[in-house]
């Protein structure tokens, strides 16, 4: 995944700037994480095989599932990937999740969210996917 | 710049048979291999698309999503759908293992709306195509040769009398399940 970091705007300082904030795109998308998997009926985030094996290896685990990248105009681009709970309402908890992660990065990062791609990559029950994680550790 | 293809033409000409179906043959495969990498069906539909971005479901989740609704059936005993992107349109195929034949029409049409059902309103697809439900075996055991029994062309009543025919407790549900029966309902 490329890094790369965004600046945030900050208000005039009275006796001149104080120099610039950065966020590095790795930042962005472990806030993306944390808020997904704050959603109702979002189990887990993450990409494919390969994408999962390469993120291994990099071991920047909180890019897995998560790409972020800017528009000319500077905002956001996020395409996340998650796996969701079986019986809910897949359309509408994409919706939510989209949502609640444009929220969520505008408010800790200040910078606008152009969209949310969201890709629903697998539909588990709950209690299999707590198993899953069980043999992992 | 001609002499240089002269000479490649000279090199090629000179070389033994073998030699160009060796070099050839490979590349031929790498244009296949490529051209149906490429050229491939989808292996994402989208859902739906906004402002705030666009939803795309795998054909993973699709074939998940399916599984789980059939094995929520008391009577399904196991499910492997198979989710084709033709297009917009999803094709699915669910190959089933049923625990006992009794009500094989009645489950196989339940699981058809059900999973028709939770297609268009859990994803808002509209372009549900064909589901078809593939009766694959009975009961814990296997079918080793299945045997095809189209229904498209049949009455209700020629498939309620295959379906009869099919009732458990006698000796014949058993060979059924032995010698391996396939139903298609589409």
């Amino acid at each position: 995944m490329e890094q790369q970091e965004s600046t945030i705007e900050t208000g005039e300082h009275p006796e001149g700037s104080l120099g610039q904030i950065k966020v590095n795109h790795t930042v962005v998308s472990t806030i993306v994480k944390m808020a997904a998997i704050n959603v109702s009926g979002v189990l887990a985030v993450g990409g494919s095989f390969v994408e999962n094996f390469i993120a291994q290896i990099s071991s920047k685990e909180s890019d897995k599932g998560v790409r972020v990248s800017e528009d000319e105009a500077g905002n956001y681009q996020i395409e996340i990937r998650v796996i969701m709970e079986y019986g809910v309402e897949l359309a509408k908890t994409a919706e939510t999740l989209q949502m609640f992660v444009a929220k969520q990065v505008t408010k800790m990062t200040g910078k606008p969210v152009a969209n949310v791609d969201v890709i629903i990559e697998g539909v588990k029950m709950a209690d299999e996917e707590s198993q899953d994680k069980d043999n992992e550790d | 710049m001609a002499e240089h293809l002269n000479q490649t033409a000279k090199f090629i000409g000179d070389l033994p048979p073998y030699a160009i179906i060796g070099i050839l043959a490979p590349l031929l495969l790498l244009i296949i291999g490529l051209r149906r990498i490429l050229k491939g069906p989808p292996s994402r539909l989208t859902a739906f698309s906004g402002d705030s971005g666009s939803v795309l479901v795998s054909r993973r989740a699709l074939q998940d999503l399916i599984r789980q609704t059939c094995l929520k059936d008391d009577w399904v005993e196991a499910a492997r759908p198979t989710v084709k992107i033709v297009g917009k349109k999803i094709n699915t195929t669910v190959n089933l293992r049923l625990s006992s034949p009794e009500n094989l029409k009645e489950t196989t049409e339940r699981l058809q709306t059900r999973i028709s059902g939770l297609l268009q309103k859990s994803l808002s697809f509209e372009q549900i195509g064909p589901i078809e439900i593939m009766v694959t075996s009975f009961g814990k055991q296997d079918v080793d040769e299945p045997v095809m029994i189209p229904t498209e062309s049949e009455t209700s009543s020629e498939l309620a009398t295959i379906l009869s025919s099919k009732k458990p407790d006698s000796q014949e549900s058993q060979d059924s399940s032995e010698t391996g029966q396939e139903t298609r309902a589409t």
